[in-house]
């Protein structure tokens, strides 16, 4: 009793799924999933934004940041999950259902859902994801946060934050500017130790430079080859561990020369392909062989008492009783044999007749 | 229809429900006679109290794992998480069912010796352990944390054997069954 009362008494209330949901596309409440009751949320004092790139031109991928400020001032963070969203509604909100595209959400996926881990010292943490959208004209973006208190009097509470709407203009690009092509799909992960040859498809295009950068920041360029008409490859050289890298395109033609956003590119470890075979086996002989110790170990074994019953009932006993009074006849007394005693008679009774006990007489 | 996760997370909660119930009930009769005779006493109660409780946790464990296979992203036992899931439930379980067919086969009696009682107090607690540890991952895997983080237990890591290891225990364990159910000694 004692230690379900410390139990209860060590838990938080209402803070759910602390060790996060992990990335992905979910609505704004995440339909419950990250923190279990919308109504316990606390009002997150947080400073959301989102920033466009200069020019969003339709049909190309563009860059959306959201910036995330006030760390550290009243809430101690240690994860942050933050939403791209493109209403309030909780339901059917995000970006694909106001016609986005989610090219990159930076963390190799391609949800409207990244979990962040703030850095000690830092008041502000931003996260890009690049987007495209075929439709022309005003759209409008919203930035939201979930996140607990990891500190303090709020500690383990669960807190909700939502920007106001951050309005974009989604124009028309030039006829002839050079342009990424409508085929071009980003590859967004590879393994760990391989490199990868990227491809670009483009329209209105004479020449493509790369550069790419590693997480120190330092820039690179790429040696870009022509594959065919419009199409163009470079190769990134293979990561060592876990890490991404980030690369971007300036494209140069007839046209004003257009750059790409930065395309992120996650190396990250291929889950290794246990076959599950081996594993229920080992299962099951565990299973088997802990049931098989029990069993012989508890092993039904005879009981001393009842040993001690089959002697108590062997004749053997009983034989020795009668012999012990046989063998050992009551001494006569001075006169002989009582009067109308016979010898038999006194090897049986004559202990009772030196007691005093025989029939009842006193002697 | 309901789904299989919330299937999965009714009968993870009779599992652990019944197995937490059987543990702490085998706790006490292994302590019963170095207790006082008002708590001795009901060593008894105690007795029917943890094996019932094993049974009806172990009526639910295939359940649980079965529903856990299906309600698991991706191909089951992708992760070591789930591997070492699979594996504690299972020996859990065959230690569970060891713990009741002994007490069957000895009824009562199984209590009355200290080495027979140490042997059945431990095995149905060790039963228990293996089954809270299996709720503990699975914590672990859909939430991030769980109750038993303090002890840094290497989660991801799997003891998985060769498998003419696992062949040779499950032939040891088949022998040991044989040599249980033999007429008494």
């Amino acid at each position: 009793m004692l230690a379900l009362v410390l139990l209860i008494a060590s838990t938080t209330i209402g803070a759910a799924e602390p060790g996060g949901n992990g990335d992905g596309l979910r609505d704004m409440q995440c339909g419950g999933a990250c923190h279990g009751d919308a109504s316990q949320n606390g009002s997150s004092s947080l400073s959301l934004s989102i920033q466009y790139a200069s020019q969003v031109w339709v049909g190309q991928p563009t860059e959306v940041t959201v910036v995330v400020s006030g760390l550290g001032e009243v809430h101690d963070h240690e994860l942050l999950g933050v939403f791209l969203l493109s209403s309030t509604n909780a339901n059917g909100d995000t970006p694909l259902s106001d016609g986005w595209e989610i090219l990159s959400d930076g963390h190799g996926g391609t949800g409207n859902y990244v979990e962040l881990t703030s850095i000690a010292g830092s008041d502000s943490i931003e996260h890009t994801w690049v987007l495209r959208t075929e439709d022309l004209g005003s759209k409008t973006m919203f930035a939201s946060i979930h996140h607990g208190d990891s500190a303090g009097p709020s500690q383990g509470q669960p807190f909700f934050g939502i920007s106001e709407g951050y309005e974009v203009e989604v124009s028309p690009l030039p006829e002839n500017a050079p342009r990424l092509s409508a085929a071009f799909d980003p590859v967004s992960t590879r393994e760990v130790g391989v490199a990868i040859q990227v491809s670009i498809q483009t329209e209105h295009t004479q020449t493509v430079n790369v550069e790419w950068r590693a997480e120190d920041g330092a820039l690179m360029g790429a040696t870009v080859n022509t594959t065919g008409e419009n199409e163009w490859a470079f190769t990134l050289p293979a990561s060592l561990k876990p890490s991404s890298v980030q690369w971007r395109a300036t494209l140069i033609g007839e046209g004003p020369e257009q750059t790409t956003p930065w395309f992120t590119m996650v190396a990250q470890t291929a889950p290794e392909q246990a076959d599950s075979g081996p594993i229920y086996l080992q299962g099951l002989a565990m299973a088997l062989l802990l049931f098989g110790a029990v069993i012989a170990l508890q092993k039904p074994q005879r009981r001393e008492e009842d040993t001690t019953k089959v002697y108590d009932n062997t004749t053997h006993i009983e034989s020795t009783q009668s012999t012990d009074q046989e063998e050992a006849p009551a001494p006569l007394p001075e006169g002989g044999l009582p009067p109308g005693w016979t010898d038999e008679q006194w090897a049986w009774y004559g202990h009772e007749y030196l007691a005093g006990t025989y029939g009842g007489d006193q002697q | 229809m309901i789904s299989s996760n919330t299937f999965h997370v009714v009968s993870t909660e009779l599992v652990v429900g019944g197995f937490a119930l059987a543990g702490l009930a085998f706790l006490f009769c292994m302590i019963a006679p170095m207790l006082p005779s008002t708590f001795s006493d009901r060593q008894g109660a105690g007795d029917a109290v943890a094996h019932t409780a094993l049974m009806f946790g172990l009526v639910a464990t295939p359940f649980a794992i079965l529903s856990g296979l299906s309600s698991a992203p991706g191909e089951a036992l992708n992760s070591a998480l789930l591997a070492n899931k699979m594996l504690l439930s299972l020996s859990g379980g065959g230690l569970a069912l060891g713990v009741l067919v002994a007490r069957w086969r000895n009824g009562g009696g199984v209590w009355d010796s200290t080495r027979t009682r140490l042997i059945q107090g431990f095995a149905g607690a060790g039963a228990t352990a293996c089954m809270l540890l299996t709720a503990s991952l699975g914590g672990k895997f859909s939430r991030g944390e769980s109750l038993l983080d303090w002890l840094h237990l290497p989660y991801n890591e799997v003891l998985l054997m060769p498998t003419f290891l696992s062949i040779a225990l499950l032939l040891i364990g088949c022998a040991c069954a044989a040599v249980g159910f033999r007429s008494t000694s």
